[in-house]
């Protein structure tokens, strides 16, 4: 179908690429349809009230994968101006595919979309680890982007009605989803935390995380790290994990203590609010990616800031 | 004994990147060397057939910036390799590179049970090539996978997705994007690296492949890059307290 469609497994990412699929389609002067899995079957209703002029959900046979869609996802999106995915792992697959069935690039985790006078968008992308940003334009059509949860912000509610359509995905023989183990999710999400504290190589040893609860816990926050801490260490669950291949995360406040600032890293800190800065090597690269730094030992640090903050934070 | 296929990119190698003080970036002086995720996908393609017998077919694709590119492929394992080399596929983009893929496969390859690929290239990390390549070749794709289990018919693979671990089972022939995690690659040792050398090498340009002018023109028009800009304050702070009183400023 002509016109903007955005594509969500996840409830708030829909409607944060409705908010951003509606100021595009009335740029365009086109429609938009949400499209969601059938089981997210809410969100797509609650797309329409956030400015979505209809709405379709995929019907999945059971034990097929995501990526089966792509056939019928093609279908819908063959006289697309632009398909924007949210960037969960099953959809990065499911656009690929698409995108090859159509033969059109597709951005991937774009960070930002600019509308350009003769209908094209150009689009800026992180390369090299985090130390680079591309910038590509996209023109023919569809134009096909993925996009990250919390790129867009949340639209308010409006009064739009509208159909959900429900299209039958065939089922792909060749390929079946046999079991599913779920991740139980240990404490808080840290992408949702006002504030977050995040440790790296500096920390001697998996005790000495307490230091860092301690501080995330007078902020009210939650405690994140390094690559390396995660996957080499094993002292926190990958899901703690901040950087270019791990979580993304926007807090009021981030903290780093004891991590250089790899690029790698900082990447995934590139929206947070403020940040603050605690090493005790002077010439570490995370004091140029910090907004207030103190040179100094986290072991005497952290205590110190907590304490302060105790006192201004009750 | 399955017939393994398994690509590669050859990277520049980020930590050599210099910035200049306008905010590009400097390549000159930058070392190429195989994407870090795809020598899991070369791994595993080889220690499959160190098991279960067949054959690994590298392939890659890619511009004049592709000095030496079959030797450390080869040196890691493979019986042979196929080089899409042509100087249109410079800073190719995961449409055109999935498609020249496609054509060298398709031309060069033979018949195929798995392709092995990195989940992503460790320059631009699009993300994509795998499941691109799978569409254009008419066959399934599992991506993010960290464990990989090889039967007569086909795979057994454990993804890594956010919500936990979907197990998927497939028919040969499909395709595999693979996790660091899957396995740690193996260095090559001097024989390996000697015999390298000895093992056949195709290489297949844009009009071999039979790449149209609509086709390589058909990607994203590039812009440009530039370094990743810091924007923050880097203000020193004297005290504890003084970044005490910044933290709880930026809290209220």
């Amino acid at each position: 179908m002509p016109g903007v469609i955005v594509f969500a497994e996840q409830h708030s990412t829909l409607l944060e690429l409705t908010g951003e699929g509606r100021k595009l389609a009335d740029w365009l002067g086109a429609t938009l349809t949400a499209v969601t899995p059938e089981s997210n079957h809410e969100a797509a209703l609650d797309a329409m009230a956030h400015g979505a002029d209809g709405a379709v959900v995929l019907r999945l046979p059971a034990g097929q994968p995501l990526e089966t869609a792509a056939a019928e996802l093609t279908e819908l999106a063959a006289d697309a101006d632009l398909v924007l995915f949210g960037a969960t792992l099953r959809a990065k697959g499911l656009a690929a595919r698409v995108a090859a069935r159509l033969g059109a690039p597709l951005a991937a985790e774009a960070l930002s979309l600019r509308p350009q006078a003769d209908g094209a968008l150009e689009v800026d992308r992180m390369v090299y680890g985090g130390g680079g940003i591309a910038t590509q334009l996209l023109r023919t059509r569809p134009m096909m982007a993925t996009i990250p949860a919390r790129t867009f912000p949340a639209p308010a509610a409006g009064p739009r009605t509208g159909e959900v359509r429900v299209i039958a995905v065939a089922a792909d023989a060749r390929v079946r989803v046999v079991a599913q183990r779920p991740r139980t999710q240990e404490g808080t999400d840290i992408a949702e935390a006002p504030a977050v504290v995040g440790v790296g190589r500096g920390m001697a040893k998996a005790e000495d995380l307490a230091l860092a609860e301690a501080l995330a816990g007078t902020m009210g926050g939650a405690v994140g790290c390094t690559r390396p801490v995660a996957e080499d260490l094993g002292w926190l669950p990958e899901d703690r994990y901040i950087g270019i291949s791990g979580r993304k995360v926007a807090p009021r406040v981030y903290v780093a203590v004891g991590t250089s600032g790899q690029v790698q890293h900082v990447s995934g800190v590139r929206d947070a609010k403020v940040v603050v800065a605690i090493n005790k090597d002077e010439n570490a690269p995370i004091f140029k990616h910090a907004d207030y730094g103190l040179v100094g030992d986290l072991y005497t640090a952290l205590p110190a800031l907590t304490a302060e903050l105790k006192k201004l934070l009750g | 004994m399955p017939n393994i296929i398994t690509c590669y990119k050859w990277v520049v190698d980020e930590a050599d990147i210099k910035v200049e003080g306008n905010g590009a970036l400097n390549f000159e002086r930058a070392g190429r060397k195989i994407s870090e995720y795809d020598r899991n996908a070369i791994e595993a393609a080889v220690q499959i057939v160190e098991t279960a017998g067949g054959s690994v077919t590298a392939v890659s694709l890619g511009g004049p910036e592709v000095k030496n590119p079959a030797k450390d492929g080869l040196s890691r394992g493979p019986d042979k390799a196929i080089l899409a080399l042509d100087p249109r596929f410079a800073e190719a983009d995961g449409l055109t590179t999935a498609l020249g893929l496609a054509r060298a496969i398709g031309s060069a390859a033979g018949p195929f049970d798995l392709i092995l690929c990195g989940e992503g290239s460790g320059d631009v990390y699009g993300q994509q090539v795998g499941p691109r390549l799978a569409e254009l070749l008419g066959i399934p794709s599992i991506t993010f996978v960290n464990k990989l289990t090889v039967t007569a018919t086909g795979v057994v693979a454990e993804r890594k997705l956010e919500d936990g671990v979907e197990v998927v089972e497939a028919d040969f022939p499909v395709l595999v994007t693979v996790l660091p995690d899957l396995n740690k690659p193996r260095i090559p040792g001097l024989k390996q690296v000697m015999g390298a050398a000895k093992k056949p090498v195709v290489v297949l340009d844009a009009a071999a492949l039979g790449l149209t002018e609509a086709e390589l023109g058909a990607r994203a028009e590039a812009r440009g890059v530039k370094a990743a800009s810091s924007n923050r304050k880097q203000v020193k702070a004297e005290s504890v307290a003084a970044l005490a009183e910044a933290i709880a400023a930026a809290l209220r």
